[in-house]
């Protein structure tokens, strides 16, 4: 025998349904207005500001005219720097812990410690640098700009490596070694590879969070108004251009402040679009 | 359904074999021994040890952690579970193809051959020899001939198995072990491999594990049925579905548990 289903229950269950569909899109409306807010100032903005000097030109003495080219070329330089010492090490080390340590009390430490400095304020980390390399040394330095940019992209690498190799199914492991492959070479022909895209896109995640950090720069990169890529000295670089511009009383620093948020912006969209086409062409 | 034989030479001789994971005891005193070019079927319902006989018998169970074995398990004579020397090359005699099919990410070519590299040196030609009667052997040949070095994992569930039944051989091994390797496949992919089983057969030691009565039925010659980590009934199998010894394997072959 059927019982027919009771016709209230039916509305409530509608009307609930209505009611967390409409919360959902509100809120995703929300932040996305927010964001489309802040690109579209940007752009508006930026644009007006951005000429061919925005990239030939040095840094200017207020009221004079100038570019960003240096700040443009040392944030390359203490970027890249950065994430070649990085890179290996954070994917060394998120291999490790899901390849070899696994459950391991040690894992569980360097888990903590490393999640701990993933959400270690920025500045500590510029703070901790400078105590590290600038106080001994004695001057400010690229090379101390590129090391806390580093401190900052390893954990990202980490966390991301590991969660990565994580999904890779143990079978496939266990299919590998019953055929005889040793474990290491298991790690780098098979796991490595059916990770690689999402190890990739970790990477450069990393590179477009550190290509935009200021904080760690202020203490140890400083800044510079001239064209260098002396790594032992003070180096400029986009966002800390940005930050003593955008803080100036001075019209035409502020509209290459403008410029230089807009370039920022474009290159870490970029990042992110080679990041995801990438992530696309290893699904085929 | 294959006539009892008089038997073959043994192959893997697994003596007394107790194995814990941590506490739990998943194997008690098992005993059972696997001829050569003969395919001896597991059975039993899940949780009974069946799959981890197969994983101590390659030493798959080493990544295992807080795994404990004792007892013996000859491999001609030679026991696995003492084994000092490269378990690496231990492991390379004795194929494994698991539940779900597990094509690496690379080529289908190069599924073949990367494991097939650590062992043998070999050049372009005689590798693409090797690939091809591998395949063949599969019964995949004919299939992915015109598309080798696309991805292996572009193929359906039941050619992914038989890439990696196709794996399993070219490293030529003694000893084949599967593990309910047709349970991901529909009955057409299920028949193609039974066959291939029956065809493997004439030059390997077969240890195949299945839910899957009829297949059991179909492709062993010997049958062990497994509960709760002991082994009931070890029988050919013709014996053991006409007329088994023990209740509890009448109970679960007829589908009254398990």
């Amino acid at each position: 025998m059927k019982a027919a289903p009771d016709p209230r229950l039916i509305t409530r269950r509608r009307l609930f349904n209505r009611l967390m569909l409409s919360l959902c899109v509100g809120a995703a409306a929300l932040s996305l207005g927010v964001l489309a807010f802040i690109l579209w100032e940007l752009v508006l903005r930026g644009v007006g500001a951005l000429s061919l000097a925005t990239f030939t030109a040095s840094t200017p003495p207020p009221g004079s005219k100038g570019g960003l080219a240096n700040a443009i070329l040392g944030s390359l330089a203490m970027t890249g720097a950065a994430i070649v010492v990085a890179a290996p090490v954070g994917v060394l080390t998120g291999t490790w812990l899901a390849e070899y340590a696994r459950r391991s009390k040690l894992a569980a430490a360097v888990r903590f410690l490393n999640d701990t400095l993933l959400s270690a304020p920025s500045i500590i980390i510029g703070l901790f640098v400078y105590a590290l390399m600038v106080l001994p040394m004695g001057h400010f330095s690229g090379w101390a700009g590129a090391v806390a940019l580093a401190l900052i992209a390893v954990p990202v690498i980490v966390r991301t490596t590991e969660d990565m190799l994580v999904l890779v199914p143990d079978q496939l492991r266990e299919a590998a070694v019953a055929l005889g492959v040793p474990y290491w070479q298991v790690i780098m022909r098979v796991t490595w590879r059916a990770a690689l895209k999402g190890i990739g896109t970790g990477v450069l995640l990393a590179v477009a969070r550190i290509s935009g950090e200021t904080a760690p720069l202020l203490f140890t990169a400083l800044n510079n108004q001239f064209l260098t890529v002396d790594m032992n000295g003070p180096m400029p670089s986009l966002p800390v251009a940005i930050f003593q511009f955008a803080m100036s009383p001075y019209r035409d620093w502020q509209q290459l402040a403008w410029a230089g948020a807009l370039v920022i912006s474009a290159s870490v969209l970029m990042l992110n679009i080679v990041a995801r086409t990438m992530a696309a062409r290893g699904d085929r | 359904m294959s006539e009892a034989e008089t038997p073959n030479a043994v192959k893997i001789d697994v003596r007394n074999l107790d194995f814990f994971y941590g506490e739990s005891q998943a194997l008690n005193k098992v005993s059972i021994a696997f001829q050569d070019r003969r395919v001896t079927a597991l059975i039993g319902p899940s949780g009974c040890g069946k799959s981890t006989l197969l994983r101590v018998m390659n030493r798959i169970c080493d990544l295992y952690p807080g795994h404990r074995a004792s007892g013996e398990i000859l491999l001609d004579g030679e026991d696995v579970l003492s084994y000092k020397g490269d378990l690496s090359a231990l492991r390379a005699r004795i194929g494994m193809v698991f539940q779900k099919p597990t094509p690496f990410p690379m080529s289908i070519y190069e599924n073949i051959a990367f494991p097939l590299r650590m062992y043998r040196k070999l050049s372009k030609s005689e590798m693409d020899d090797e690939v091809e009667s591998a395949l063949r052997r599969a019964a995949l040949w004919d299939e992915v001939k015109d598309k080798l070095h696309s991805s292996g994992l572009g193929l359906s569930g039941g050619q992914q198995q038989r890439l990696c039944i196709a794996r399993a051989v070219a490293i030529r091994p003694e000893v084949l072990l599967m593990d309910e390797p047709c349970s991901a496949l529909d009955p057409i992919s299920t028949a193609q491999i039974d066959e291939l089983i029956w065809e493997l057969r004439q030059d390997y030691c077969i240890a195949i594990v299945t839910h899957n009565m009829q297949q059991a039925a179909r492709v062993s010659d010997y049958v062990g049925f497994m509960y709760l980590g002991d082994l009931v009934e070890f029988d050919p199998t013709a014996t053991l579905f006409s007329n088994p010894r023990e209740q509890r394997t009448q109970d679960y072959i007829t589908g009254r548990f398990g």
